[in-house]
């Protein structure tokens, strides 16, 4: 099949354009003049300058350009685009044949594979690398700051909320259980609990040794035991460098994030990954807790009997949205609760009845 | 070459412009080719009917006696008229593609983008008919691509390390590292803005030859960056001198082929014009404060907010009709070749592409409004209701999920209207807006292949510079 029509031909060293046949079959298109041709180029080196559109005239170009074009006029157009785009090869706008357009999605399909193997893969890798180089001076100050930040924050969502001064025998009581925790392995850091007031039964571990408690679950705590499980599982969060390694880890993925998006609102997949690191992180405190209570011989059936009260609570759903790890953050309760009831240790924790109330009642007035 | 120059300098667009209309058509050696196809565009003359005669009405935008607008039905032609450099873009079109791009850019979480991009400058290149041949876009969405991720692979450790190096400072020093990226990131931004437009000058072509953009972006950088330093520091008073240096920077490394760019704007007549501006600013603001010092009771207090309202549409105003101003002056000034160009852009038209963006918006808000109000009901009947025996943790998704949903449909959705409605209506009324006079002689292709970048525009991808 030829196709036979006239044109502008621009050779791309010069905007003056030569009138020129067309002639197009089914494999090369023909550029001739009244003194003969000028150039034949196959379809497949031929794309459309754009997508053909009806009442505008029709452009051509190499695909490796030389500014060589071929302007076909508009009444010429669309049946010129026929003869182009119908035949094989077709001859298409740039990027979007359909071979370029299957090459484009798996192109994108590789490249977002690779971005989420580096995320799940070697994020995790550097962050734990800079966590821990970080200078632990930096690490303990980090903390300070970051409690107060807490604080002020907490002040702000809860009307009642208030930090507790609770007497001198209740902080006697945490160095003491710290002490007895540490006996056989030193912890790298000094451990300061802050007490808080606030329904919500929760606890928090800050860079650096700072540990928050919430009265909402010293309330619910029948035993030191009970608190030593809490402590235990915190402290793991600081030994672990938790704090640090969600610091950094939160500012790499929301980068890369950010990057590959181009900045738009990517919110649920950076709350996915996060996710993913805090189940890690909790289960880690877990096994942090239940070596550190078995080493220093302490029984951790009271630890299990608080975590099954904490998955009550959050099952009945008491608390809605204000709690913190209600995305299960903190995993397989169930399969938690039994690891600390079957714990074979049976001591308990030194500390005389009066501290053990004064801890107890850190917050009460 | 010819440098012959019609018509004499004059700072007043409106005389330019019916000079203009009334010019001969410029010979050119295709005419016979040409003429075939303006006969339908004869009523298109755009220099007769001022954007001011406007307001056709209906569901096109009000853009007058512009190709742009009209649909294929009025049999739009093909070829502009000489002396006029004309804009075919439809919004419809537009909308389209946007809503396509949109699309495909969720699916593939953003990173379609660069192709997407590489779509809509090929639409609107092919759409900007000067003297009967249309722009053209060669960039392609690989380059961008490309381009973004060198610089992400440079950017994502100095982000990394500025963290760490402000998380290990004392408390007090730790605004410094946040100082100095604000220092950095002002400063990169007009070196990424001189590499984009490089970029895209280097993907533009004319009758086949390619434009360039000569020059350092590190130069560009300098120019820039002092000269907002002066202006921050005179209180913006001496504002056009960072438009005038970087405009003059910029247009006399602008070549086409081997055809030179040249601007002759003044610092002087831009600082005429914007010294007017400036002192409304300065006592607008300032009898507001005034206001607010005086109204200082609490029955008083709607006093300052209403000024302040005001105030504020008046200060926007002040603003846009200063731009559109520069815009004029800066199309006036502006050579190339043996061409000069000019515009006619009128502050009214920028408002009535506002008012109608601002009315679109409206009405996405609303449909999307409704749509959660008879959605949203159901799921608090679901929520609220005790036999359903749902724990707080399924409550929580069921909150989350149709909100995230929510915002994924109203973010994009207003992306749209904004580009389709604003950002491409006003790039439609700048272009045509434009004319110029004078003859276009031959463009010759430049030999050397340089200021060609390979990749384009990561920098300011990574400023999120956005835009076309
Ligand atoms: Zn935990």
């Amino acid at each position: 099949m030829n196709f036979n029509v006239t044109a502008r031909y621009f050779d791309g060293k010069t905007s003056a354009a030569q009138n020129v046949t067309v002639i197009i079959d089914d494999r090369d298109v023909l550029i001739a003049d009244p003194d003969g041709e000028i150039c034949k180029i196959a379809r497949q080196d031929l794309l459309l300058c754009e997508k053909p559109e009806t009442n505008r005239p029709l452009r051509l170009r190499r695909a490796h350009d030389n500014g060589m074009r071929i302007v076909f006029d508009a009444q010429d157009a669309s049946s010129v685009a026929d003869a182009l785009r119908h035949g094989s090869p077709a001859v298409a706008v740039d990027e979007a044949s359909r071979k370029s357009m299957t090459r484009l999605i798996s192109g994108i399909v590789g490249f977002t594979v690779l971005v989420v193997l580096t995320i799940w893969l070697g994020v995790p890798v550097a962050v734990n690398l800079v966590a821990d180089h970080y200078p632990r001076q930096s690490e303990i100050a980090l903390g300070k700051a970051g409690r107060e930040q807490i604080l002020f924050a907490l002040e702000q969502l809860e009307d009642d909320f208030a930090v507790c001064t609770p007497k001198n025998a209740a902080h006697r009581a945490v160095q003491q259980i710290v002490a007895q925790l540490s006996s056989s392995k030193p912890f790298e850091y000094d451990y300061d609990v802050t007490f808080v007031r606030s329904k919500i039964p929760n606890a928090l571990a800050l860079p650096g040794g700072q540990v928050l408690l919430f009265s909402g679950l010293l309330d619910i705590m029948e035993s030191p035991e009970a608190f030593t499980g809490v402590l235990a599982h915190e402290i793991g969060h600081s030994e672990k460098h938790h704090g640090l390694r969600n610091m950094f880890s939160n500012i790499a993925v929301t980068q890369l994030i950010r990057l590959i998006s181009g900045g738009s609102a990517m919110v649920p997949a950076e709350f996915i990954l996060q996710q993913g690191y805090t189940r890690d992180m909790e289960r880690e405190a877990d096994q942090f807790a239940f070596e550190t209570m078995e080493r220093a011989n302490i029984r951790m059936t009271d630890t299990a009997v608080l975590f099954g009260k904490l998955n009550k609570t959050l099952k009945d759903g008491a608390h809605g949205l204000d709690l913190p790890e209600m995305f299960s953050s903190h995993p397989d309760m169930e399969a938690r609760i039994a690891q600390f009831e079957n714990a074979p240790s049976t001591g308990t924790v030194d500390i005389n009845g009066q501290d053990w109330q004064a801890l107890k009642s850190a917050c009460d007035d | 070459m010819s440098t012959e120059n019609t018509g004499p300098r004059n700072d007043d667009p409106n005389k330019l412009l019916s000079e203009n209309s009334t010019s001969e058509p410029t010979a050119n050696i295709y005419d016979d080719v040409t003429s075939q196809n303006t006969a339908s565009s004869q009523d298109h003359q755009v220099y007769m009917e001022g954007p001011t005669t406007s307001g056709t009405g209906g569901n096109e935008p009000p853009h007058t006696g512009q190709p742009w607008g009209n649909g294929p039905s009025d049999g739009a032609p093909s070829h502009g008229q000489p002396g006029d450099i004309s804009y075919f873009g439809r919004w419809q079109d537009v909308l389209k593609l946007c809503c396509w791009n949109t699309l495909w850019t969720i699916l593939t979480l953003g990173i379609f983008r660069f192709w997407a991009k590489t779509r809509m400058r090929r639409y609107i290149w092919s759409n900007i008919v000067i003297d009967g041949d249309a722009l053209e876009y060669t960039g392609r969405g690989l380059e961008l691509f490309l381009g973004f991720v060198i610089v992400t692979l440079i950017l994502v450790p100095v982000i990394l390390a500025l963290n760490f190096i402000g998380s290990m400072l004392p408390a007090h020093l730790m605004m410094l590292p946040m100082i100095f990226t604000y220092i950095a990131v002002a400063f990169l931004f007009f070196v990424a803005t001189y590499r984009a437009t490089r970029y895209r000058y280097s993907r533009t072509f004319w009758r086949g030859i390619r434009a360039r953009l000569s020059g350092s972006a590190f130069k560009y950088a300098l120019i820039g960056f002092g000269t907002s330093i002066v202006t921050l520091l005179s209180l913006g008073l001496l504002a056009p001198l960072g438009f005038i240096a970087t405009t003059r920077y910029q247009t006399d490394n602008t070549w086409i082929g081997d055809t030179q760019a040249r601007f002759n704007g003044t610092f002087g007549a831009a600082f005429k014009r914007w010294l007017k501006s400036w002192a409304i600013l300065v006592l607008v603001v300032g009898s507001v404060l005034a206001l607010c010092a005086v109204a200082s009771g609490p029955s008083m207090i709607w006093l300052p907010i209403a000024a302040g309202v005001i105030a504020y549409f008046g200060v926007a105003f002040v603003f846009l009709n200063y731009n559109v101003w520069l815009f004029r002056y800066q199309a006036d000034c502006t050579e190339m070749g043996a061409i000069r160009f000019s515009s006619n852009l009128q502050t009214s038209q920028y408002i009535n592409i506002i008012l109608r963006f601002l009315g679109v918006s409206l009405l996405v808000v609303i449909v999307i409004a409704v749509l959660v109000w008879v959605f949203g009901g159901a799921y608090v009947i679901l929520l609220s209701n005790p036999t359903a025996g749902l724990t707080s943790q399924e409550k929580g998704m069921m909150i989350l999920v149709p909100a995230i949903i929510t915002l994924l449909v109203i973010a994009p959705a207003l992306n749209i209207a904004g580009f389709t409605f604003l950002v491409h209506s006003m790039l439609a009324a700048d272009i045509s807006s434009m004319g110029y006079q004078g003859e276009i002689t031959d463009l010759h292709a430049n030999a050397e292949a340089q200021n060609i970048p390979r990749t384009g525009e990561g920098l300011a991808e990574a400023f999120d510079l956005g835009g076309i």
